[in-house]
């Protein structure tokens, strides 16, 4: 869950393949919830 | 011994064409070593980029850059790149590679020669007609062969190599220059073949081999099938079909390789273009308002009067062929190159998106026309009228000093009036004072200069974006290894033309700082790059998205920063992309603020990653 304490959230290890297809991400918001989206970076774990 | 009258004027026409030879090789020359960066084009800013990954990877097939229509590796780019990391200097690298391949023409000119017992007359003869700065401009004869970077210069001359080895061999010369010509032949037909599928295939060998086929089956002796020509078509065929097998093994497509047949309707409209077309290769026909007797129409008609002098001397060797039965050896190689060209440039079509016919096409057709002009003019040392002799060695040679005067003030009047070069030239060294590692070009109305600037910048990434933010222009004929933003550390720019700069997004500009104009050229300097041109997962390690990203905003506004702020309404700010996964385990990293959150709903908010319905979730 997201926290107003903090600036960054973290999926770690997904394990993706080639098959998977219609891939996508999204951030989901409550209601009263006002949040700024700045960035998502993806990074291939060695 | 004394030397009769009329072949005392022959020597001194010899003369005056050596002396006409060495000035056409020294402007050439010149233009290669002080010029090249002043023709910088479209695409040839192509094979500099290509350049500069050949030497960064050491490798002829750099896996970072992009090809166009063909590989570009039946070109001097290799050699290019090894004097550009011996020098340090593209421009003169590629002129000193341009000078390399006009004295490998002048060579194989010269072998022609011997075999056809011309003398220095016709071979001079030859030579000029082949360096004269016939059409110009970025698909023109000169630029193709011999300036700039001269893309099709290797394959063109494919063809008349291997006919000079194949004359080697009928006049059964087995010696070891004629062995290493025969390995050198057929190492160009494998790298041209890997490079642009059939085409020298279908447009020189496949013809001279139907010559001598024909030639081999009217001798009436199956034995002549076991000569070393044969063997050496076999040769070039097994060198072909390698060629071919490599070039699916990198699995690249070549341009040549997708072709349809004409259809009826477009029949006779490609058979005028294709007629035409020999013409524009020439230079022999002009654009919309031209004066005849300006130096511009004067040089047209000069190069007009040329090309009708090819076609005819075609012409007279096809009636030549009819009434003595028997022509010499390079002639019938010509004819039936001429036939098969012909015949393929009026079944397929041959051009491009624009509709516009690939003159370019006619080049190595007209390598064995000129090759046949020359020795029909050659024949004018054999007209006993010594008046008509010398009206015609007079009126010849004056010409040809006239196209190649003409040709070569219009070559130097283009170059000073393009000054493209001065204004990149600008460009770079600002880029390089400030240590920008990544430049952005902006706009369709600098998206010819921003390929160019690729040419120009040693040290910086250069991305092209056309007025849709579309990189096409960088990656065609380019690199893609900077249009994600995680590969665009350290300092970025922006350049556009000032009339482009309204259309920029407020989020490319709110950090923005103004440096200069160079032109009408606009310079920014960010201190870390807002762009990015690729969005969620592909071959790379490390990729970072915004939300201008290709994201679909739901309950959220795109501020001027770029940022995405929701209006505090349940649903999804940021969402989709819709893309397919990259084998390995990923790590993926959201960063946000959160501004404002009620009581009741206090971490409900969520980031999730989502596959075929399976989610995770954070």
């Amino acid at each position: 869950m997201l926290s107003a304490d903090k600036t960054e959230a973290v999926i770690e290890n997904l394990p993706i393949t080639s098959e998977m297809t219609d891939m996508e991400n999204r951030v989901t918001t409550q209601e009263g919830t006002i949040i700024r989206i700045k960035s998502v970076t993806m990074e291939r774990n060695e | 011994m004394k030397v009769k009258g009329a072949w005392k004027k022959v020597d001194v026409a010899t003369i005056v064409l050596l002396l006409v030879f060495v000035a056409q090789l020294a402007f050439l020359f010149y233009i290669c070593l002080f010029h090249t960066r002043d023709l910088v084009d479209y695409d040839s800013s192509g094979a500099y980029v290509h350049i500069r990954e050949v030497l960064r990877q050491k490798s002829l097939f750099p896996s970072t850059y992009l090809p166009a229509t063909t590989m570009d590796v039946d070109s001097t780019v290799g050699l290019a790149a090894i004097l550009y990391g011996l020098t340090g200097r593209i421009f003169l690298s590629q002129g000193l590679c341009n000078i390399f391949i006009v004295l490998c023409y002048t060579f194989v000119i010269f072998e022609i020669c011997k075999r056809l017992k011309a003398n220095l007359f016709t071979t001079l003869l030859i030579c000029i007609m082949f360096f004269i700065p016939y059409s110009r401009g970025m698909l023109g004869y000169w630029s193709m062969l011999f300036v700039n970077v001269a893309p099709n210069t290797v394959r063109d001359l494919t063809p008349i190599f291997y006919m000079s080895v194949l004359l080697d061999l009928h006049d059964k010369d087995y010696s070891v220059k004629t062995k290493i010509k025969l390995v050198i032949a057929l190492g160009l037909i494998l790298i041209t073949t890997i490079s642009t599928g059939i085409y020298v295939f279908a447009f020189g060998l496949l013809a001279l081999m139907a010559m001598d086929f024909i030639l081999t089956v009217f001798s009436g002796d199956i034995k002549n099938f076991l000569s070393s020509v044969w063997g050496f078509h076999l040769a070039a065929c097994i060198s072909f079909v390698t060629g071919m097998i490599i070039q699916k093994h990198l699995g690249f497509v070549s341009a040549a390789a997708d072709r349809t047949l004409i259809s009826t309707s477009e029949a006779p409209n490609n058979f005028m273009r294709w007629f035409m077309g020999i013409f524009e290769l020439f230079g022999g026909v002009a654009g919309a308002n031209v004066s005849a007797f300006e130096p511009i129409g004067l040089e047209v008609l000069c190069k007009c009067v040329l090309t009708w002098f090819y076609l005819g001397s075609v012409v007279f060797f096809i009636c030549s062929w009819i009434k003595e039965k028997e022509v010499p050896k390079h002639v019938s190689y010509g004819l039936m190159v001429c036939l098969v060209d012909g015949f393929v440039l009026n079944v397929l079509v041959t051009t491009y998106g624009a509709g516009t016919f690939e003159f370019r096409y006619h080049i190595i057709p007209m390598f064995f026309v000129m090759i046949m002009a020359g020795t029909l003019a050659g024949r004018v040392g054999e007209i006993t009228n010594h008046l008509l002799k010398n009206v015609l060695l007079s009126g010849g040679i004056a010409l040809l000093v006239a196209a190649i005067g003409f040709s070569e003030v219009g070559v130097m009047r283009e170059i000073n009036e393009n000054h493209d070069s001065e204004l990149l030239f600008e460009v770079n060294r600002i880029l390089v004072d400030n240590q920008i590692s990544t430049a952005v070009v902006y706009g369709e109305g600098s998206v010819i200069r921003g390929r160019q600037l690729r040419a120009f910048a040693d040290h910086t990434n250069i991305i092209v974006a056309n007025d849709e933010w579309n990189v096409a222009p960088t990656v065609w004929g380019g690199v893609t290894y900077a249009l994600d933003n995680a590969d665009q550390s350290g300092r970025c720019a922006l350049i556009t033309n000032v009339a482009d700069f309204e259309k920029i997004p407020e989020y490319y500009m709110s950090e923005a700082e103004p440096y200069s104009t160079v032109g009408d050229l606009g310079i920014f300097f960010y201190e870390e790059s807002p762009f990015d041109f690729e969005r969620a997962l592909n071959g790379k390690k490390k990729l970072i998205d915004f939300p201008y990203s290709g994201y679909t905003l739901g309950n959220a506004k795109l501020q001027e920063n770029g940022d995405a702020l929701s209006d505090g309404t349940f649903g999804y700010p940021i969402s989709g992309l819709n893309y397919q996964g990259v084998d390995g385990t990923w790590t993926y990293t959201l960063k946000y603020v959160i501004e404002k959150e009620s009581p009741g709903n206090k971490g409900n908010s969520s980031f999730e990653v989502i596959s075929n319905g399976e989610i995770w979730t954070k």
